[in-house]
């Protein structure tokens, strides 16, 4: 027992460490995925610097944008880094931002039109509290089902998304408009999340310090409460952590209570911030950019911090490209699927040398 | 009740539960050998993607687009079984990262190869006349469901039985099951363990391959960016609700492709449900089957636990006795 203790110390006080090594090999990976793409465009007979156009732009004079884009990009990340420590896997989080943008835009819309501040407030815990109710159901799902919370969040994704179309086209839609579209009613204008002014008229919006807080404080949640230790301690060993007397299922339904939150928040901000009203489809699949954002930052909600600035750049940088070559956007996809895809695969070697490690104690007990 | 089960509807519930089938039929080897494969959903995207671009690309013959689409699925499939055998990525991350690069991949080249945006119809295809089984049209249910259709229905039901008898049969099948129960007692029999899970991704492609093709050119003739929608996340719940036995799982992909004829069928009626509620019932009784198939397993790991148990101590009171 006391060399289990002291071997989950190790684990669970690896947090101490400040160096730079940890980011060695991300930036490698990022840079071999980008390398990967360029020679992708040269053999399909595309210009091969034209990511580097793209990107260029992005953190030159496009830099609204990339903010813009950041902002779901970090709240993504955190939203899918909390679940997955605890060795959750929160595949929802698109599902959770359709509920979240869905239920705010009800609330604005009901609300009168010069409500202000408190309004917005009332705004952002209505999307708040949807993206965490609809997390829950699949939370729930397997805790009291046994369910495969993979496939069941997969499958809430299809439901939200199809349930944001009717709520857009039919309940919520605009009858006044000229041009039929799936979208809501204009939110009123006191309603909106202010734009960052100064950076001239653009997207980027009040949403960036908003994630920038979740980031930091899902960092506190990690590394100073109990439940971020209990996070870690279930994802690291579920049966040691019900011997220490958690309870694993409930940690499972905390993580994704607020992994749901913090996605229904980017629901919120798309629709009070970017588009003031509730687009079907608004969801170019921000979720699944998450999952690329949380592995690479190694679900470290400060690393998140870094990788999802890194995406809202790679994200706008693909856009600025279409605009400038002939490139088509969709690029940036592929560069995130190789990034996962070699991380996910270094990730392992990782947790099989520590297994071999831990089978080789084992014997010598 | 005319709405649920006219003979329409039930041959369209099998023409919608083929590629469901198909493609759950190599996930059902993955699920064998161990493997979560999530990434069906992209290997039939690519299916889909690859014959399109063969038949606009040759003479438009939608069995030679088919025969690439495997080859292509299969291709890509490489990729998967790289990551996951050879670098032992973790399934579902791997999964959703095959499923996104499938995406990109597809749009990319439908814009870079085929020189066309969001979706592409080939004018050129030839497409393989349905059977027209006049002896069978009078026979009651099976005439319905089989008449006017095409042989890809008949082909994939016989493979749902041939996939059957390779896992009860063969040694292949055996070793594969022995693989997904322990893989260390698979290693210690002398299985090439990291063979046979190569062998099952690259069949699971082959299968998904046809599976899009059969999506792309006999369903629908065209091909569009996402076309596959969700559909290999309902294959594989109906593998897990299907217990991975392939008779069953076919039973239950007919049961999902009866839900979206019916919701096909009820927006026709005009009853006045909007068309996004209708398009729901599928992924919701995909949700409800998964629920009831966790329930029941959970209680039949339970049964025989105790079963077990009560074994365990009936053998310790014989030997105190």
């Amino acid at each position: 027992m006391d060399k289990m203790m002291k071997k989950m110390g190790m684990l669970g006080g690896g947090g101490g460490k400040r160096s730079l090594k940890p980011l060695a090999k991300p930036v490698l990976m990022l840079i071999a995925a980008l390398l990967i793409v360029m020679a992708f465009l040269a053999v399909s007979g595309y210009d091969p610097t034209a990511m580097l156009i793209g990107l260029k732009r992005a953190v030159t004079t496009d830099i609204a944008g990339s903010i813009r884009w950041a902002i779901p990009m970090l709240l993504g990340g955190v939203a899918v880094c909390i679940p997955f420590k605890a060795q959750a896997f929160n595949l929802g989080v698109d599902g959770q931002i359709y509920m979240g943008a869905v239920a705010s835009t009800v609330v604005a819309l009901a609300l009168p039109a010069n409500s202000g501040f408190w309004g917005l407030v009332l705004v952002f815990l209505a999307g708040m509290a949807a993206g965490m109710v609809y997390a829950m159901i699949a939370a729930a799902m397997k805790v009291y089902c046994n369910t495969d919370m993979v496939v069941s969040t997969l499958l809430l994704n299809f439901v939200a998304q199809l349930f944001t179309e009717y709520m857009a086209a039919d309940v919520l839609r605009d009858s006044e408009a000229t041009v039929q579209m799936n979208a809501s009613k204009l939110l009123p204008e006191s309603l909106w999340l202010p734009r960052l002014s100064y950076l001239g008229p653009s997207s980027a919006n009040a949403g960036i310090y908003i994630a920038i807080v979740v980031c930091l404080l899902a960092a506190f949640l990690f590394y100073k409460t109990t439940l971020g230790y209990e996070i870690k301690i279930v994802g690291s060993n579920e049966e040691f952590a019900r011997y220490g007397g958690m309870k694993p299922k409930s940690v499972i339904l905390k993580v994704m209570a607020i992994s749901g939150a913090v996605a229904g928040l980017i629901g919120v901000i798309e629709v009070t911030a970017v588009q003031h009203r509730l687009i079907a489809g608004f969801n170019p699949g921000f979720g699944f950019d998450g999952i690329v954002v949380a592995l690479l930052a190694n679900n470290n909600p400060l690393g998140v911090l870094l990788s999802g600035a890194f995406f809202g750049i790679l994200k706008n940088g693909g856009s600025n490209m279409e605009r400038a070559t002939d490139v088509p956007q969709i690029i940036t996809q592929v560069t995130m699927a190789i990034i996962i895809l070699s991380v996910s695969s270094n990730i392992v070697i990782k947790k099989i040398k520590l297994k071999k490690r831990r089978a080789k104690n084992g014997t010598a007990v | 009740m005319e709405l649920l089960f006219s003979p329409s509807v039930l041959a369209s519930a099998f023409r919608i539960a083929t590629p469901l089938l198909l493609a759950a039929l190599g996930c059902i080897l993955c699920h064998k050998a161990g493997i979560t494969n999530l990434a069906i959903e992209s290997f039939m995207l690519v299916g889909s993607f690859v014959s399109i671009a063969c038949i606009s690309l040759t003479n438009g013959s939608v069995l030679l687009g088919m025969v690439a689409a495997m080859i292509g699925a299969g291709v890509y499939s490489l990729l998967f079984a790289l990551a996951v055998v050879k670098f032992k990525a973790n399934h579902v991350v791997a999964s959703i990262a095959m499923n996104m690069l499938g995406v990109g991949l597809t749009s990319f080249l439908l814009r870079a190869v085929l020189g066309s945006q969001g979706m592409i119809r080939p004018a050129n295809i030839v497409k393989i006349p349905n059977m027209q089984l006049e002896a069978l049209q009078n026979v009651p249910i099976i005439g319905s469901i089989l008449h006017n259709q095409s042989f890809i229905v008949p082909v994939s039901i016989l493979l749902a039985f041939i996939v059957f008898a390779i896992l009860k049969k063969t040694k292949y099948g055996l070793n594969v099951v022995s693989l997904g129960e322990s893989e260390g007692a698979a290693l210690s029999a002398g299985i090439k363990v990291d063979r046979v899970k190569w062998s099952v991704i690259i069949l699971s492609g082959i299968f998904c391959g046809l599976a899009g093709a059969y999506l792309s050119t006999t369903i629908l003739s065209e091909f569009s960016e996402n076309m596959v929608q969700g559909r290999g996340f309902t294959a594989y719940t109906a593998v897990i609700f299907g217990g991975a036995n392939p008779i069953v799982v076919w039973i239950v992909t007919v049961f999902f492709g009866w839900a979206e004829a019916v919701g096909v069928q009820i927006e026709l009626a005009g009853l006045g449900i909007p068309s996004s509620i209708v398009k729901m019932f599928p992924y919701v009784l995909a949700i409800i089957v998964l629920i009831i198939s966790s329930v029941t397993g959970q209680n039949k790991d339970k049964w025989k636990q105790s079963f077990a148990d009560r074994k365990k101590r009936k053998s310790v009171r014989a030997e105190v006795h």
